[in-house]
């Protein structure tokens, strides 16, 4: 065993802390190492002088006013009605009125900060307000602006598409009719009994689903708009 | 002494808001963190002064004991960490002890030289001397080895009560109170006569 282990060993020796099988390793090294045992007995010396150190004692008249001063302190610091003072009448309204002041004092300084506090609260949400709807009118005003142009112009172009494809191909045109029928019928009975009726005179034939060529010319139907 | 039955009570009066209640209590236990306040600081105002903190602390804090240690030991916590912080504003650490503080870094492998031999001269005066010394090498000490030292040598606990009071572990606490002894053994070595 190194000595360093072995002094280790001893200090848990002198606090009573040492396991019997360490116990036994360290007499051994003892028995063997001059410069330990010599440790040994110095740290024994030092622990009898250490339990020496002076005794700290007042006499009872010190204690009888410590304690005073420490119940005046406990009741003095805590805040609301929560203690349950033992103190003698006087001195627990000299105590309530320091209480009072502190208390004063310290609702005067915290009131005046939430005050402040409010303020700037309010002043916050006045920005944060004004500027949302800032952003929603800018944004609102940008969409009307920009968008409209090229929007008009894809519809313009796919419904002059739809309208030659229609010329040019019957099938299509029978099955756009029919799927038109279907759609106008179908939301006419979800509508019910007390619903709306929408009397709709699409005109169709009912053997052979031709479309009225009215209807269906979009050209005309974009040029009396104007578009 | 006081029945832990009797304890509980109190607390619980205590934890209420019970002023009285408390005072019991701290009739009780102020000698003995007097004591301790007093081993840590070496000066009777200011451990007069931390054992009161002591006790105002405690009263405000005791909704929050959960009874997981003993109020004693609780107590001793309060008193050990007001006294730490207490000794670190105010004690003027000198070179020496920035040195001790490095060892704790780098832990336990690190070793102090030991300086000279052993004195075998027996004098009485020497016994005298040592105990002066003693004293004043507990307060070179730092903190957290002097507390450590005070909690298990004069307040006689076992490795395990004082962990619970520092807050840390039982290897710790053995470790600290090795090298306390090694530091004053190194401190004190003109004084001391091996019998």
């Amino acid at each position: 065993m190194k000595c360093e282990r072995a002094q280790k060993l001893i200090s848990d020796r002198l606090d009573g802390k040492l396991s019997s099988w360490r116990q036994k390793r360290l007499d051994r090294h003892l028995t063997t190492c001059e410069v330990c045992r010599d440790y040994l007995l110095s740290q024994e010396i030092i622990q009898r002088e250490a339990l020496k150190t002076e005794k700290v004692d007042y006499p009872p008249e010190w204690w009888r006013q410590f304690e005073q001063a420490l119940q005046a302190k406990i009741i003095q610091s805590t805040p609301g009605e929560e203690v349950i003072s033992v103190l003698p009448a006087g001195i627990s309204a000299d105590i309530s009125d320091i209480k009072g002041d502190k208390n004063s004092n310290k609702k005067g300084r915290s009131w005046a900060f939430k005050t402040h506090a409010r303020q700037a609260a309010s002043l916050l949400v006045v920005v944060v307000v004004a500027a949302t709807l800032f952003l929603i009118i800018y944004i609102g005003r940008s969409k009307n602006e920009e968008l409209p142009l090229p929007l008009i112009l894809s519809y313009e172009d796919s419904y002059f598409n739809l309208s030659q494809i229609l010329a040019e191909d019957e099938e299509a045109a029978s099955n756009l009719a029919r799927s038109l029928e279907e759609t106008i019928i179908e939301e006419t009975l979800l509508a019910g009994p007390e619903g709306t009726f929408i009397d709709i005179d699409y005109d169709f034939k009912t053997d052979n689903y031709e479309m009225v060529p009215e209807i269906l010319q979009f050209e005309n139907l974009n040029s009396e708009e104007g578009l | 002494m006081m029945k832990a039955d009797e304890e509980r009570e109190l607390i619980e009066r205590a934890r209420r808001g019970e002023v009285e209640a408390f005072m019991q209590l701290v009739r009780e236990y102020e000698h003995r963190i007097l004591q301790l306040t007093y081993n840590l600081t070496r000066n009777r105002e200011d451990a007069a002064d931390l054992t009161q903190e002591t006790f105002l602390q405690a009263f405000r804090a005791i909704k929050d004991f959960k009874g997981n240690s003993s109020f004693l030991t609780w107590l001793h916590r309060i008193a050990v960490n007001l006294s730490l912080n207490f000794l670190k504003k105010h004690r003027h650490a000198s070179n020496y002890l920035e040195d001790i503080d490095g060892l704790e870094e780098k832990g336990r492998g690190a070793e102090l030289a030991e300086a000279g031999g052993i004195p075998s001269v027996e004098d009485s005066w020497l016994s005298q001397e040592l105990r002066t010394n003693l004293e004043k090498a507990l307060e070179e000490l730092p903190p957290a080895f002097q507390a450590t030292f005070s909690l298990v040598v004069q307040e006689g606990m076992s490795h395990k009560q004082a962990a619970e009071v520092l807050g840390c572990s039982e290897n710790t606490v053995s470790w600290r109170m090795h090298e306390a002894r090694k530091m004053l053994k190194k401190k004190l070595q003109p004084f001391l006569s091996i019998e």
